[in-house]
């Protein structure tokens, strides 16, 4: 039986973590999220510089592209799709650590578990499972995670890196075995000189926090004009970079 | 080989350690781990939940679970019992007005049946701040009872330290880890 809305309250996450590909649309309303589970914040750091690659919360939050969407159109899902731009560094770096926190509702949330699987052109890159348990009611929870990254092969990354947004995940959030929350998410990885642009711009405009953002689209203007030239070349890449996966 | 094999391996390979960090509030359980894990501890504010910690340490994935001390908090501690491998009990030698509170607690804790097997760790935290007030480790085990018959079958050390400095810290996690590796992953 096909994952679907219409009998979402019977997923579980042993089939989702059968899932070999992004799915259609999300398999549960956001309605379903009973227990008031709201992000605060997500941030991405280097472990072993301890710089801040990524942050993205209440005080810094996320752009929504707007551009090319009809506002009639928009409905509660674009706001559980995130685009995230990073430096191809964090393909790279040998660990890096992840700081999630978020707070619940009123209400005990027993069992809590996260499977996240990420893909890249619909073939499975990486997968995470993993249970918080019990959540205290009105907590504020944290959660820090040290990866250390198997080195990925180079002819994924330069994929990866040419095709911007065709690394894709889809989030399962489970409260004892029903799925509350699925959010989806894909991302574009930005060339490192042109990260260094970032970084020069972020120096001549002061402000860290408003840098970064100008900066960012100063970065990605950068790596679009790179990606017509190189899509040939990927193209050549990605045979190579499946084979990796055989 | 791919990727997602070598992810399989690395997995099959790993030592997973479920570490639960307990003791009352203020005594310096998340600027443990924190600083443990070369983190800012400039602002640490009381932990209203819990923190968790993923982290490799010495070939073994620990998962370090810090849930806040507060009085309103503690009535949820056994929730986090099942499969812990180790507590590490975090104790504020300097607040000597509430080591009796904090001894009532730990015996409460370790007559658990779940964390029956759990080794137990004792860290006498905050040894370097005030030197004068802080209570000797010696003494804190005493007080604590520590060499008493209800802890004559648990796997149990102290060791003083100081989250603001690092010191002891290494120290105290690396017999913990040990500890447990000796009990469960060299038996087989």
């Amino acid at each position: 039986m096909a994952l679907s809305t219409s009998n979402w309250r019977s997923i579980t996450p042993e089939q989702v973590l059968k899932l070999t590909k992004p799915t259609a649309g999300f398999l549960c309303p956001l309605s379903a999220n009973t227990y008031g589970i709201e992000y605060l914040d997500f941030s991405i750091l280097d472990y072993s510089s301890k710089n801040v690659i990524f942050n993205v919360g209440r005080d810094n939050p996320p752009s929504i592209d707007l551009s090319g969407v009809d506002l009639a159109d928009i409905d509660e899902n674009l706001y559980r799709s995130i685009k995230y731009e990073f430096s191809e560094d964090v393909l790279r770096l040998p660990s890096i650590q992840t700081t999630l926190v978020f707070c619940v509702g009123e209400r005990e949330v027993p069992g809590f578990r996260m499977v996240e699987r990420h893909y890249f052109r619909d073939q499975l890159v990486k997968s995470f499972d993993f249970t918080f348990g019990f959540c205290i009611p009105s907590s504020t929870n944290t959660w820090d995670a040290v990866y250390s990254v198997p080195p990925m092969d180079e002819g994924l990354i330069n994929d990866m890196i040419n095709n911007p947004h065709e690394t894709k995940s889809d989030s399962f959030y489970f409260v004892d075995g029903q799925l509350v929350m699925h959010n989806k998410a894909s991302y574009k990885y930005v060339r490192e000189d042109a990260a260094q642009a970032k970084k020069s711009y972020e120096e001549r405009y002061g402000s860290k926090r408003t840098g970064a953002a100008g900066g960012a689209k100063a970065a990605s203007k950068f790596a679009d004009e790179e990606d017509i030239g190189q899509k040939a070349l990927a193209k050549q890449h990605r045979s190579s970079a499946f084979a990796a996966f055989a | 080989m791919g990727l997602l094999s070598i992810l399989k391996k690395v997995k099959e390979k790993e030592r997973e350690v479920r570490l639960l960090i307990l003791g009352l509030d203020n005594a310096g359980k998340t600027t443990i781990v924190k600083k443990f894990n070369g983190e800012d501890i400039t602002t640490i504010s009381p932990t209203l939940g819990f923190n968790i910690n993923t982290l490799e340490h010495k070939g073994f994935k620990l998962n370090v679970w810090d849930v806040g001390g507060q009085q309103t908090i503690r009535s949820y501690w056994r929730n986090y019992f099942e499969q812990t491998d180790g507590i590490i009990w975090v104790v504020d030698s300097a607040d000597r007005a509430r080591l009796q509170d904090c001894r009532r607690e730990l015996h409460a804790l370790l007559d658990q049946e779940k964390l029956a097997g759990a080794s137990l760790l004792v860290f006498a935290n905050k040894q370097a701040i005030d030197l004068a007030g802080a209570v000797q480790s010696a003494e804190i085990a005493e007080l604590l009872d520590l060499g008493s018959e209800r802890f004559s079958t648990r796997h149990w050390a102290i060791r003083a330290c100081s989250a603001v400095t690092g010191a002891g810290l290494a120290d105290g996690v690396d017999w913990v880890v040990d500890d447990i590796a000796s009990r469960i992953f060299m038996m087989a």
